[in-house]
């Protein structure tokens, strides 16, 4: 280990430090810290083998700070290591207004800047309901369930229209060490052991059905279900080094809180991981190796439910009816529970007695990725 | 700082102490739960109990507990029946039933309110004539007990299967800080002693683990300490024993290298970490090992609930998650000893509540790492919960306790997610003989007669079926070992096959720190996703183009430092991820010698400043590492089964299902404060964006 009298960068050993990265606690220079960080994210994907060359990929874009940086260094790691790939922007419009508005402008000003090509999928477009109308009829209890599977399934369809079977998403060593201790503390088994994989993929996995928790800034676990890919570049990639990023490199973002509701579960594990930082930097890091060596035992959680395809839009579902299918006949039919309670409930036995009357509005058939 | 929500009706103060005594002033709703007869006198988890069953539920709790730590004496009890019998049949059943079957029990005693709770407990389970004899000197003592079913149960004419209980404790007042430390072997006597004269008193000392059988010597082993965050440490390969240092010096010069009075103000709480750490750990050890030399059967812990669930996320913080399967076990064999936590489903509250009833006075705490949070203020100005951020312990412990009180099923929740975990396929591999206990008793057996596993002996049905069509004789062996079962009764019996059934964890392959399991490639890992050099960088990008795989192989990363070589173990690539953290070092100031009044009373000290004793177990262990990787695979029985089985033990507490736990989460979820400060999105500009890595930034 070199020590240094904190005038010169510790990696370098020349130039004059100006930070000390949150990571190691390293005093490094400007330079020495972009290129440490780019590194590092270069060799997650080199060493997790995350692309095939001349694969198009879709990088999930909120105009927040992770998707900000993400499409940043996803186009300069393209371009410097020559991965081959074709880059997209593909963002999610979810329809809240003064919400999404204006971080939508972000991504637009990283297109031109960028030259990526992007594409805005809307709730409005795809399931004929913004969220500031769901939240209307629905109120504020449960519309991150609406929100979470909406916004799953659009972004495999916006994916699957653009040909694109890979999304690249934000989520940072921060939102999984997050998650790990969240999946704990609710004790969700089914998600802790699948929360610290890096990539999701593929229509073996099971679907998601519950979107709540994996609405807002979900670290992980969502997998795309549908034979689409997801990874997440910047899993050991601190939070704090990804502003710093964006900080020296001038990239402007926007805060994606969302006005709706703030995950309030998530804001537990949040505080404690603050402070066990503010204890001990690594713990992030820490959590993240914990998650990755746990196991969970038992048959339950070997018996996954069979996949079928939904038979009304034909996305994959575990169920005749995909559970965004079911929101979305809740919803058209002014009985918007339906999803949220339980199947075997009464509620839902009324229902179906009711068949395809007043379905209303259907999402459209899925296609698969458009060759 | 979201939790808990102060709109929750059950809000308590923050010292959980508080609870018990809180409870007699909290109005009650109707009767007991339970009984449907009696006023309820304590809230458990949103029931009311009355006293009677209140105390009634405790000892519910505590049985399957303490019935599998007889279960593991019976079990013994079979298996030396079993290989006398297999291997002297001519000397007949009779003197194969006199071998006694009885088994030493230890229990572990640090004097506080939990392992208080746990002695009376096991007295009044292991020894129910005691209590009758008690009660006659001492009207007052046993009060609340006698009149329930439950220990009117325990109390139940019986023979005992348990010979001898020792109760351990440590003194750990050569690291306790100030002035407060002090030696309380003595009182924490005179309580054991109260209990009855079937204890047995074992009093230790934490500095003990410098010691070995027969020499009073100060022995350990000398280890590098470099300091600096990933400076390596190596062992040397021989044990010494420095006539100029008391075994109490060496204890607290360890401590103070992982936690020195140099340590800069930021990197304090996570020295103290490391201590408490450390000092865990070699409690730990030091009570298995003298369990085991005492020759007890099994090893009782007084850990609560409510202070597991705190420890799993405690460990989960601090990279232990790996260990989880053995350290958050309700009971586990480890090696030849059955590691029974019986207080694993009590909430801190039901042990006060029960320590009060009986009027039991816990010992005085001297904590490592005392709360820094003042006791009975738990709000700060802004009205939310203090966090006590002294250690990754002491933050655990106030998240938690904050948590349980605004969402009384938390410590539940995380206990259940715990007891679901289980080894990693290559601990399960790398555990060898573990079904079998040791390599000597691997030759035992094969020199005995059938390999086949004791536990496929007694499985009825297709596995018995499979067992006869393989091979006739050993069949007919497996046969006979049924039929020569000893007589211990259907009770009896039951509780063996509980014992045999528990998880096994084998301490052959483990870190030779914890003596826990140690996943590979620890280093590889680190350094895949951390660059701390340029040079690291530099070889990153050489050797960017071979597979991660093939690297693995390939680096060998300082293992050529100047500080190893022939006479020298690297001991980093043997320890586990959660214990390279425990013996790193703060990187030592330039100016200024603080560290140097620190270690003034070393014999270590000068050229070798670096140098501090590590017990010498540490050294055992990681020789027997190395010789088991050398060796490569003792035969394993076979590893498909042994996962199957451990998997199989596992299901059988799995009595709720993942549903039950979601709805926890989001019963929590709903219970927390929802949109009562609209955000609204906006640019995030470059002063906020300093403003949240201010402090990481350096003066330009």
């Amino acid at each position: 280990m070199t020590t240094t009298n904190g005038k010169v960068c510790e990696i370098c050993l020349v130039s004059r430090p100006m930070v000390k990265r949150p990571k190691t606690g390293q005093k490094v220079c400007k330079e020495c810290f972009f290129q440490l960080f780019e590194s590092e994210v270069h060799f997650t994907i080199v060493s997790n083998r995350l692309f095939r060359r001349g694969e198009k990929v879709a990088i999930g874009a909120s105009g927040g700070k992770d998707s900000t940086v993400l499409a940043h260094v996803m186009k300069t790691l393209n371009e410097r290591y020559d991965y081959g790939l074709e880059l997209h922007l593909l963002s999610i419009d979810e329809g809240i207004s003064g919400y999404r508005d204006d971080s939508l402008e972000t991504v637009k000003r990283n297109q031109l800047q960028y030259g990526l090509p992007l594409t805005v999928l809307g709730y409005g477009e795809l399931y004929g309901w913004t969220m500031d109308e769901i939240v209307k009829s629905v109120g504020r209890k449960n519309n991150c369930t609406f929100c979470g599977v909406f916004r799953r399934q659009a972004l495999d369809r916006g994916a699957a229209a653009l040909g694109v079977d890979h999304i690249v998403t934000g989520h940072n060593a921060d939102d999984i060490a997050e998650t790990v201790l969240m999946n704990v503390l609710r004790g969700d088994v089914a998600r802790l052991e699948r929360c610290t994989e890096i990539v999701t993929k593929g229509p073996e996995e099971v679907l998601e059905e519950d979107g709540e928790d994996q609405a807002c800034s979900g670290g992980g676990g969502s997998s795309g279900g549908s034979g689409i890919r997801r990874s997440k570049p910047f899993k050991y990639a601190y939070e704090k080094e990804i502003v710093m990023y964006a900080y020296f490199k001038k990239l402007d973002y926007f805060s994606t809180e969302c006005i709706y509701s703030p995950n309030a579960y998530r804001g537990y594990a949040r505080t404690f991981l603050k402070d066990l930082e503010s204890v001990r930097p690594s713990s992030i890091i820490d959590i993240i190796r914990s998650g990755e060596s746990l196991k969970v035992g038992g048959e339950k959680l070997g018996k996954r439910p069979e996949l079928g395809l939904c038979q009304r839009c034909g996305y994959i579902s575990s169920n005749q009816l995909c559970k965004a299918c079911l929101l979305l006949e809740g919803l058209n039919k002014g009985r918007p529970l339906l999803g949220i309670k339980n199947e075997r409930s009464r509620y839902s036995k009324q229902e179906d007695e009711q068949g395809e009357r007043g379905v209303g509005r259907k999402i459209p058939m899925w296609q698969g990725v458009k060759k | 700082m979201v939790c808990p929500d102060p709109e929750d009706p059950n809000q308590h103060p923050l010292d959980p102490s508080k609870d018990a005594n809180a409870s007699d002033q909290q109005s009650f709703s109707g009767l007991c739960v339970r009984c449907r007869e009696r006023l309820p006198v304590i809230l458990i988890r949103e029931s009311e109990y009355c006293e009677i069953c209140a105390v009634g539920v405790f000892y519910q709790k505590i049985r399957p507990g303490l019935d599998l730590a007889r279960g593991a004496g019976l079990e013994k009890f079979i298996q030396r029946y079993r290989e006398t019998s297999l291997g002297q049949v001519s000397h007949g059943r009779d003197t194969r039933q006199a071998e006694s079957a009885n088994a030493n029990v230890a229990l572990a005693f640090s004097g506080g309110p939990s392992s208080r709770a746990l002695l009376r407990a096991a007295r009044n389970y292991f020894r129910p004539h005691a209590d009758q004899q008690a009660s006659a000197v001492d009207p007052d003592r046993g009060k609340g007990l006698s009149s329930t079913s439950a220990a009117a149960h325990l109390l139940a004419e019986r023979t005992s299967e348990v010979a001898r209980i020792d109760v351990i404790y440590i003194d750990d007042s050569a690291v306790i800080p100030n002035v407060s430390g002090r030696d309380l072997t003595e009182e924490a006597r005179a309580i054991v002693e109260s209990e009855g004269s079937d204890f047995n008193f074992v009093p230790l000392k934490l500095e003990d683990v410098f010691s070995e059988e027969g020499s009073e010597a100060c022995i350990g082993v000398e280890c590098c300490m470099r300091p600096g965050p990933s400076a390596p440490r190596y062992v040397s390969k021989k044990k010494s024993a420095p006539a100029n240092i008391s075994r109490k010096d060496a204890l607290r010069e360890l401590f103070s290298a992982i936690n020195p009075a140099h340590t800069p103000r930021t990197a304090v709480s996570s020295a103290r970490t490391r201590s408490e750490d450390l000092h865990r750990l070699l409690i730990r050890r030091l009570l298995t090992e003298t369990a085991r030399k005492r020759n007890c059967v099994a090893l009782l812990l007084g850990e609560s609930g409510t202070r597991m669930s705190i420890r799993l996320i405690e460990s989960l913080s601090k990279g232990g998650g790996h260990k989880l399967p053995v350290e958050g076990s309700g009971g586990i064999w480890i090696q030849e000893l059955m590691v029974v936590r019986p207080l694993k489903e009590h909430v801190i509250k039901e042990i006060e509540f029960f320590n009060t009833l009986n009027g039991l006075e816990p010992l005085p705490a001297q904590d490592l790492v005392p709360s820094a949070i003042p006791p009975g203020v738990a709000l700060n100005a802004g009205g939310e919960p203090l966090m006590d951020k002294s250690s990754i312990a002491r933050l655990t412990e106030t998240f938690i306790l904050n948590l349980e009180k605004g969402v009384v099923s938390t410590v539940s929740t995380i206990g259940r997610t715990g007891s679901k975990l289980v080894f990693q396929d290559e601990e399960i591999l790398s555990q060898g003989p573990g079904k079998i206990a040791s390599p000597s008793a691997v030759k035992k057996y094969s020199a005995v007669g059938p390999s086949v596993p004791l536990p496929l002996r007694v499985r009825s049905g297709d596995e018995r079926n499979k067992a006869k069509s393989e091979d006739s004789l050993s069949s007919r062996i497996a046969n006979v070992s049924i039929a020569q079962e000893p007589r211990i009764g259907g009770k009896g019996s039951r509780l063996a096959q509980t014992a045999r059934e528990a998880p096994r964890w084998n301490e052959y392959f483990s870190c030779p720190l914890c003596c826990m399991p140690s996943r590979s490639g620890v280093k590889e890992w680190k350094e895949g996703i951390t660059i701390s050099s340029m040079e690291k960088l530099k070889r990153f990008y050489e050797t960017q183009t071979v597979s991660p795989k093939e690297r693995e192989g390939t680096e060998d990363g300082d293992a050529a430092s100047p500080s190893g070589g022939i006479d020298s173990i690297d001991l980093t690539s043997l320890l586990c991820y959660a214990c390279i953290l425990v013996l790193e070092t703060p990187e030592r100031p330039l100016l200024g010698g603080a560290h140097l009044e620190n270690n003034s009373s070393s014999s270590l000290q000068g050229d070798n400043d670096d140098k501090v004793l590590l017990p010498p177990y540490v050294l055992q262990k990681a020789l027997q590492r190395l010789k088991g990787d050398a060796e490569g695979e003792i035969e394993i029985p076979s590893s498909d089964r042994m996962n199957q089985e451990l998997n199989e033990s596992k299901d059988q507490d799995l009595n709720y299902s993942a549903d039950d736990s979601a709805d926890t989460g989001r019963r929590l979820g709903a219970k927390a404060r929802v949109g009562q400060n609209r955000k609204i999105p906006r640019k995030v500009g470059q002063d906020e964006m300093r403003e949240k890595i201010g402090g990481f930034l350096l003066e330009e």
